[in-house]
């Protein structure tokens, strides 16, 4: 079984489940990184709510890549890599305050991943895609927490395999809608479908006094010249955009069940189908 | 004239993204600016060398304070015009003129001669009446209201046309004024 970004909702439903029996069904599945980092921000909002038992069945499904999110997300300081010039093919940062954008480990996270993605190739690209990594950690910060005093667990992480890079900034915020609902100029959206939907389209932001968003047109941009796929996930709906360098960009939307938080996760590829990939087993 | 490289702002990058960074680096541009008595610092020079691109959402949090209102929470304690220098990379370039479409706003690119600033170009556009404006006020070097209505007479009814004019100029932070007597005698903010 292989879990993806679609798939959230349903590991929501699950554990929901008081027993969280359910959550047996997905024990030794294979996940992405977008699923691996929602897993460790609601772990970490439940040891938080004291729902240590709850917390304590997302860390024993031993699902790749959950452990070393849930460990990231419980540092205490922005996590230090042992190799901080390589190029791993997963790695993790933790986002609990804007230092955590302002110091060196994030500057040198961003360059692991440019490096990572770019496999040896010289190439203008992978720098501005590493902007853009830069610029969804900047929206938790912004964006996602309730106030500069009250942060919420956020995570971005970074998969690296032989076709393709994704990554993925989770966090456990206050969600796109009540976000621009900061601002008089979006008050009026009701849905988290209308609040994707502006951001997407119109470039919304949540800023008082700016009329637009640079960051999420930044992104679409800096994708013109990959294969490239954008899923973008905040309360009951999620946005699914790919663009490929040979055909038009393709938007698909989708409700669910509400799921805490958002997550905007972003896959590249040099050839093909953009596609979520699974975490290695030993991640 | 007080000069700051931000290429030696902290965090420092080549490429400065996102909006945390602009508001760290527009706070170190507060406080060298603060530091320096009014006026040597009406206007600053912001060497770009070694820059070669930034993000929107970091030039917002950068230039915005210079262009807000007096009093406000993030406005300087005076008034700063903010001189651009060594904007060399075309990227960097677009990426400034974008920010500045999306204000109606203008920013002076000038080339350091002695460490004297000399006009080189305007980024962004300014509207018809302003840049006539802006032009006459760069051939004379200096004047006032009532100057440039009796130079013009033919193309407005009053002289406080002209004064609204290079108001206008004035908040763009492309021309300054002094009292002199009775009357504010306006200049460019950088010398052609």
């Amino acid at each position: 079984m292989f879990l993806e970004s679609k798939h959230i909702p349903e590991l929501q439903r699950l554990l929901e489940q008081p027993e969280a029996e359910g959550l047996t069904k997905i024990r030794g599945a294979d996940v992405c990184l977008s699923v691996a980092l929602f897993l460790a921000v609601t772990h970490h909002t439940l040891w938080s709510s004291r729902k240590s038992e709850a917390a304590g069945s997302i860390a024993r499904l031993g699902l790749p890549g959950v452990s070393r999110s849930i460990n990231c997300l419980a540092d205490t300081k922005p996590h230090h890599c042992r190799e901080p010039f390589g190029a791993p093919p997963f790695d993790l940062y933790r986002i609990s305050s804007k230092a955590d954008l302002l110091c060196e480990q994030w500057s040198l996270f961003r360059d692991r991943f440019r490096r990572s993605a770019a496999g040896g190739r010289r190439s203008d690209m992978y720098i501005g895609v590493a902007g853009v990594l830069n610029e969804m950690a900047d929206n938790v910060v912004w964006h996602a927490f309730e106030a500069e005093d009250k942060p919420c667990p956020a995570i971005a992480g970074f998969h690296v395999t032989n076709g393709s890079a994704s990554f993925c900034v989770a966090d456990c915020g206050v969600g796109f809608l009540r976000s621009l609902h900061r601002s008089v100029q979006w008050a009026g959206l009701k849905t988290d479908h209308e609040a994707l939907d502006a951001v997407v389209s119109k470039h919304a932001t949540s800023r008082i006094g700016e009329k637009e968003g640079g960051g999420f047109k930044q992104l679409f941009n800096s994708l013109l010249d990959f294969n490239g796929l954008v899923i973008l996930r905040s309360g009951s709906s999620s946005f699914r955009m790919e663009n490929t360098v040979s055909s038009n960009r393709r938007r698909t939307a989708s409700n669910s069940m509400h799921v805490p938080g958002s997550a905007v996760t972003t896959v590249i590829s040099n050839r093909g189908q953009p596609t979520e990939q699974p975490l290695e087993k030993s991640s | 004239m007080l000069t700051i490289s931000i290429a030696k702002l902290k965090p420092s990058s080549r490429r400065l993204n996102g909006a945390t960074i602009g508001e760290a680096h527009a706070l170190q541009v507060r406080s060298l600016v603060v530091q320096h008595p009014a006026e040597q610092a009406g206007a600053v020079i912001l060497d770009f060398a070694g820059i070669e691109s930034a993000s929107a959402s970091y030039l917002k949090r950068l230039f915005n304070p210079f262009f807000a209102r007096p009093g406000g929470p993030d406005s300087f304690p005076h008034e700063v015009s903010p001189i651009l220098t060594n904007v060399k990379s075309s990227d960097l370039k677009e990426e400034i003129e974008d920010y500045l479409g999306g204000k109606g706003r203008v920013l002076i690119i000038a080339d350091l001669r002695h460490d004297q600033p000399k006009f080189r170009q305007l980024l962004g556009s300014l509207d018809g009446a302003a840049a006539e404006t802006f032009e006459e006020l760069r051939r004379l070097k200096k004047s006032t209201a009532a100057e440039l209505y009796e130079r013009h007479r033919e193309e407005t009814t009053n002289q406080s046309a002209w004064n609204n004019r290079l108001v206008q100029l004035l908040d763009m932070r492309i021309a300054r004024r002094r009292r002199e007597g009775r009357v504010w005698t306006y200049e460019p903010t950088v010398k052609s």
